[in-house]
């Protein structure tokens, strides 16, 4: 049998489909090079969506990245980091961030400090960058404003109690809820993936919404899984931060 | 029993104290509570947490010893079929070949039959084709094999029956992470153990009218604090390596003089080869090396080549307790050849007894020779009852067999009781009967202690997922409220990965790289203030 | 979960039969349990189950469970599982084979009889519609079109014709249920003038015999489509716009070992190829409205067979068509794109509770580009968007490719507007 092969001709092939990758396709591209970039699904589809620099050195956190950069130098100057300039990770840092904000997935400017994001478990982590969808929980971290936190039956791995149980030391107007979320009320396994998919069609934006706005009491601002849409997350978020009419996160 | 709190130590008393919660340990925890006994058995870290959930799970046919020592070999025999008949739950009767490949000695594999008929021992000869066509992954090279009767054996499954049926019986009682550290001795008599809980630091001390050591590996030491220099052992360390599927269907053995990586197990889902056999000094810090497993591997891909290519998911290793002398006294010599019954009457103790060595196949005739001695200095006369008595089954202690949790889950049909643990498929429900009643269930049950008594973690991802949502589910329940239930969550993965470790090629290497992204990047687990309770660094209880 | 069928079933060893059907290197060995294959599978939850599932439990042994779970019936083998599986691993090959060893009074009944009918004649049609009555529509509708448009006075719809470039298989619906809907394809070959022939034998397209898992009868089915493309002498060998059929050659070519002598092509590539050669000049001046469309990518025709090329062609087209700004993507799409939920023999197969189950995730990836029409080159894909859209309440429409390809060039007939809405009931009408 025959079958036809398609030959795609292109000035730079970029090999493999991570976050690597498709830097390197963006950064091609805005040099106007003509690009096609292969791979399939790898570590890109676990990841966590923020942007680290440098959280950590020598066990010790650090709130100055960039001060860390130096001591890193020192301590192991055959380091990928330490092997490029500082000037030009911040520069890449913002290209990257620059397209994705445009692609509809804003994140955070890198700054000066690491910012400490909030996990899935109520625990902190340094980190540099994050999407903006989940700016106001850092915000209202410092704050320490009255959160409630907001998981679902049938979602697994994320639970509202232990957020808050990991958090409240240092956060204490946190409290918790359980919800069902619309459409996937039977208790049974529901996937985040679903859920964010899910959320990105009105009408089940509004519901969700309603449901949030019944518990929501006089907390300042919720909290939730990553779950606020996938393809148009700032949308998604935006449309549903209207309805419910405060912060999400 | 009696616990009363004065000074902030608490008092327990019981009529005997067993230390050790191995095979042995529950194993005498039964028998004496058959014989209607009230026993507190204490172990320094958990049920199994020494050789018992250390080792192969291969309930002997003799065959291996029925070249070198018969009386062994019959033993094991003799023991196989008891167990086979009381704790019928526990057993897979797979079967087992011993197989000769070239550059074996024929002499050796040729007598092999000769040796099993004088043990005693079921032996058919196969031919090479016969043998694949059973085990059609043996190698091309074999020339020799014999059938015999070997079974597998869950010895988690076995430590959690002893210890639940000892409970209904007398209500007896198990204390999780409970270290005897010193004896009080008045006239001849052991008046007080005295403990310390490895995870709170908290005192406590046991009145006992009996005190049996049952410490495995850790005979010597404790028989040292009752001042008893008899009890001197050499520690041998197995190293054994755990396949992420099981491979053959039956047990497959080296037919030759005992060496590195020469059985091949299964177990339920999994198979395991092994083991190694080194001595060591010091019984700090087990754990397996790359060496070892590589030792290991080399070895078993002369019976089966296919190993070379396996997905393996996890080393572990413990340690075998050898005798250096037999003891001494009328009651203290050595019962067998396997294992040693100290009376320690020599050393002018009257309430104190030391059980070791031996095998987890004979962990019941260990228990009925130390439960005879026990008994008789009590002037209890109730006869042993563990060669007929079957084991019961109960809810709470059914969860480490593979493959249990997903068939019962299947046939109960609730799609609300969700699967915590994908790899093994164990339900939520599993976890909350574990926490609510397993033997050694408490307040903020740690995920190493359901691991022990579930297949928790035990799947090729090691942990990765199922330690996150048992641990969201328990913050769920309220059984954790604070960060102590991350803590916990930390040392099980960190406890995890000392097995991952010394296998990290081929498949198993992205499996351990997702979880790093996952515990450090996701959850940044590696940056949680360190509250660990992990005592020295000891061998995690470890199961297949 | 609903009960397993009752009666015992044959038992299949999944893990045996795997390392025997998977190529080298593959292993469901290599799973990491990760859940990605779940979290994108729409038919994860029906029955309890899911791939992550149904692979660990083969690891584990549980073969009865397996041997006899409905939920083969409800998984549409659709591959996007193994799409994303950073390990590559493909959960459809487990769910065939399983369904191979249901006993035949026990497997879904539509299925069953559409493969029996396919078997039965020459024609291989499952819906039973014979070689002699084919030939007879086409005439007829050859007739029709004739006398309906001054431009087509001379189309010819060749049967058998030796040595023609095109082979082109039809899929049994239009002849049995909707006639009409031959029409345009006719007047497009016809438009550009293509070298090409219907045939007596093995015209049919469509093929249910694979998803029963009974993999000789799908053999059977190839071998004799691809004898009637031999025999002719034809080059490439398309089909009418149908995702499975063309899986169903394109793959099972290879599967079998058949020796064909041409090239199985996607008819959505030579529109593709016809209008950057312009022979086909269309354009969206039509959509003076802005009325916006959306594309399902058939999984059968992107992500099974051809990949991403193939689904470049279809938005080529569909942008051509309908115009950039009122083209719009459905998320995921492409190769990563949802099933619908009609595949492996879903409609057919009575399960119809499931079935929309399954398709809530399509209505909900539709509902979110607020698209009027989805384009769609599937007869299977039609039906069930048409269905869930009925049962969820959507507002959208359905179409293929080739009514709007003669929609733009003004050649549709008023009564090829079936699938149409009122707004484009006149569009084009040169009478
Ligand atoms: C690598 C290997 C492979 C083996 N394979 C097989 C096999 O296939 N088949 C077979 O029949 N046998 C096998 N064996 C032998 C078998 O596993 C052992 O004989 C059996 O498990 C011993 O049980 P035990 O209860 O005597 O000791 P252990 O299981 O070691 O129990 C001793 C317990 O005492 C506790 N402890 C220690 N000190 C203190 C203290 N101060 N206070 C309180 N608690 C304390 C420890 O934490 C431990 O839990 C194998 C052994 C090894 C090492
Ligand atoms: S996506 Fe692949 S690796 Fe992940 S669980 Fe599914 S089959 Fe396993
Ligand atoms: S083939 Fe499709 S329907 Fe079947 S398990 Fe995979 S993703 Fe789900
Ligand atoms: S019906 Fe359509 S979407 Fe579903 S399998 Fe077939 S081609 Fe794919």
């Amino acid at each position: 049998m025959n079958r036809q092969t398609r030959r795609y001709k292109v000035q730079l092939a970029v090999i493999g489909s991570g976050l690597a990758g498709f830097a390197a396709s963006v950064f091609a591209l805005e040099r106007g090079i003509h690009c096609a970039q292969v791979g399939n699904t790898g570590a890109i589809a676990y990841t966590t969506g923020y942007f680290d620099l440098l959280g950590s050195h020598q066990h010790r956190l650090l709130n100055d990245p960039w001060a860390g950069l130096d001591r890193l130098l020192s301590s192991e100057p055959d380091h990928p980091l330490s092997r490029i300039a500082k000037a030009e990770i911040r520069t890449a840092f913002d290209r990257f961030t620059q397209t994705l904000t445009e692609m509809g997935i804003s994140y955070t400017r890198a700054g000066d400090r690491n910012l400490f994001a909030l996990t899935p478990a109520g625990t902190l982590k340094p980190t540099l960058s994050v999407p903006m969808t989940m700016q106001s929980g850092i915000a209202a971290r410092e704050r320490g404003a009255k959160v409630l936190i907001a998981d679902f039956w049938g979602l697994q791995g994320f639970s509202a109690n232990e957020f808050v149980a990991n958090g409240k030391a240092s956060w204490p107007q946190l409290s918790a809820t359980r919800l069902a979320f619309p459409d996937m009320e039977s208790g049974a396994q529901v996937f985040p993936e679903v859920m964010a998919r899910a959320l990105e069609v009105p009408v089940n934006r509004e519901r969700l919404a309603e449901r949030l706005s019944a518990v929501l009491g006089d907390a300042e601002s919720i909290g939730m899984p990553a779950i606020m849409g996938i393809h148009k997350p700032d949308h998604v978020h935006a449309e549903l931060e209207r309805l419910v009419g405060v912060p999400l996160f | 029993m009696n616990t009363q709190e004065t000074n902030g130590v608490e008092t327990f008393e019981t009529d005997v104290l067993i230390i050790g919660g191995g095979v042995t340990g529950t194993g005498v925890m039964r028998d004496l509570a058959l014989r209607g006994i009230h026993c507190l058995l204490i172990d320094r870290r958990d049920l199994n947490a020494g050789a018992s959930g250390g080792n192969h799970g291969l309930l002997h046919s003799g065959g291996r010893y029925a070249s070198q020592d018969a009386e062994t070999a019959a033993e094991c025999r003799q023991e196989g079929d008891i167990l086979r008949r009381i704790a019928a739950e526990c057993i897979d009767d797979c079967g087992g070949l011993f197989v000769a490949v070239e550059g074996d000695d024929p002499e050796f594999a040729e007598a092999f039959s000769g040796h099993c008929k004088a043990a005693g021992i079921q032996c058919t000869s196969l031919s090479p084709m016969e043998a694949r066509e059973r085990e059609p992954m043996l190698s091309e090279r074999v020339f020799a094999a014999y059938a015999v009767t070997d079974a597998t054996i869950d010895p988690f499954r076995i430590t959690l029956g002893n210890v639940n049926h000892a409970q209904q019986l007398t209500r007896s009682l198990f204390l999780p992470h409970t270290e005897v550290e010193r004896f009080e001795i008045e006239n001849g008599v052991i008046s007080s153990a005295w403990c310390r809980d490895m995870r709170t630091g908290a005192r406590r001390r046991i009145l006992a009218r009996q005190v049996v050591n049952a410490a495995g590996a850790w005979a010597m030491q404790v028989a040292q604090l009752a001042g008893c220099s008899e009890v001197r052992l050499l520690y041998s360390k197995g190293t054994l390596i755990i396949s992420n599927t099981r491979i053959g269907q039956g047990v497959i053995n080296h037919l030759r003089r005992p060496g590195d990586g020469d059985i091949l197990v299964p177990g339920g889902t999994v198979s395991l080869l092994g083991t190694t056999s080194d001595n060591i000094e010091s019984l700090d810090d087990i754990r397996p090396t790359v060496a070892e497993v590589e030792r290991v591997l080399n070895e078993g891909r002369a019976m089966v080549p296919c190993l070379e290519k396996t997905r393996f998911i996890r080393a572990f290793s413990g340690v075998r307790p050898l005798l250096l002398a037999s003891g001494s006294g009328a009651d203290g010599r050595a019962v067998s050849r396997g294992f040693t019954l100290f009376d320690h009457q020599d050393q002018g103790l009257e309430n104190f007894a030391t059980v070791t060595g031996g095998k987890l196949t004979t962990f019941r005739l260990m228990a009925e020779k130390t439960g005879d001695l026990v008994a008789r200095r009590l002037g209890n006369t109730q006869p042993c009852r563990t060669a007929t008595e079957s084991l019961p089954s109960g809810d709470a202690i059914r969860w480490t067999e593979p493959g249990f949790a997903p068939r019962d889950w299947y046939k109960r049909n609730d799609p609300q009781d969700m699967i915590l643990c994908e790899c093994e498929m164990v339900p939520q429900s599993a976890i909350d009967s574990i926490v609510e009643s397993a033997p050694g269930a408490e307040q903020q049950m740690t995920l190493q202690a359901i691991g022990v008594r579930s297949r928790v973690g035990k799947g090729s991802c090691q942990g990765s997922f199922c330690s996150i949502r048992v641990t969201s589910h328990l913050y769920d329940r309220g059984v954790y409220d604070s960060s102590q239930g991350l803590l916990h969550m930390r040392d099980f993965l960190s406890a995890r990965f000392k097995g991952v470790q010394p296998v990290l090629w081929g498949e198993q290497m992205p499996q351990m790289e997702l979880s790093e992204a996952l515990h450090c990047s996701l959850m940044g687990l590696d940056q949680l203030e360190s509250q660990s309770d992990a005592p020295d660094g000891i061998g995690d209880p470890e199961s297949t | 979960m609903t009960a397993a069928v009752q009666n015992s079933l044959p038992v299949i060893d999944f893990k045996a039969k795997a390392h025997e059907l998977l190529p080298q290197g593959a292993s469901y060995d290599s799973c990491l349990n990760c859940g990605l294959c779940s979290s994108g599978c729409p038919a994860s939850g029906l029955e309890g189950m899911d791939p992550r599932r149904f692979i660990r439990m083969a690891m584990l042994g549980m073969n009865e469970e397996l041997s006899s779970t409905p939920w083969i019936w409800t998984c549409t083998q659709c591959k996007r599982c193994m799409y994303v599986c950073p390990m590559s691993i493909d959960v459809s090959v487990l769910v065939g084979l399983a369904r191979g060893g249901w006993p035949v009074e026990k497997k879904p009944k539509g299925i069953v009889r559409s493969c029996e009918a396919q078997l039965r004649f020459s024609s291989t049609s499952a819906m039973g519609v014979r070689s002699e009555d084919f030939i007879e529509v086409v005439e007829e509708i050859v007739e029709e079109v004739r006398e309906q448009d001054e431009r087509f006075r001379h189309i010819e719809a060749p049967i058998d014709k030796q040595g023609a470039y095109f082979f082109v298989n039809q899929n049994s619906r239009e002849p049995a249920v909707e006639p009409e809907e031959l029409a345009p394809l006719l007047k497009i070959f016809d438009y550009v003038g293509a070298d090409w022939t219907y045939a007596s034998k093995g015209w049919a397209a469509e093929n249910f015999c694979m998803f029963t898992g009974d993999d000789a009868a799908w053999k059977e089915m190839v071998k004799q489509r691809v004898d009637a493309v031999n025999e002719l002498g034809c080059k490439v060998w398309v089909n009418t716009e149908c995702g499975h059929s063309f899986y169903t050659i394109w793959k099972g070519i290879e599967r079998f070992g058949l020796d064909a002598h041409f090239e199985p092509g996607s008819l959505v590539s030579f529109y593709a190829q016809w209008i950057r050669e312009g022979k086909l000049p269309v354009n969206p001046d039509w959509n003076t409205r802005g009325i916006k469309f959306t594309l399902q990518d058939p999984c059968q025709l992107v992500r099974k067979s051809i990949g991403d090329p193939v689904a470049d062609d279809l938005r080529f087209v569909a942008k051509q068509l309908v115009g950039e700004e009122n083209f719009i993507d459905m998320q995921p799409c492409r190769s990563a794109n949802y099933c619908c939920g009609g595949g492996g023999g879903f409609l057919q197969a009575g399960m119809n509770e499931q079935r929309h189950a399954y398709g809530k995730r399509k209505f909900d990836q539709i509902m979110t580009t607020q698209a009027d029409y989805v384009l769609t080159p599937c007869h299977n894909c039609h039906t069930q968007m048409d269905d869930i859209g009925e049962f969820f309440g959507g507002h959208y429409r359905v179409i293929h490719f080739w009514t709007l390809i003669c929609l733009s060039l003004g050649i549709l007939g008023e009564n090829e507007r079936k699938y149409l809405g009122p707004e484009l009931a006149d569009i084009g009408l040169s009478r």
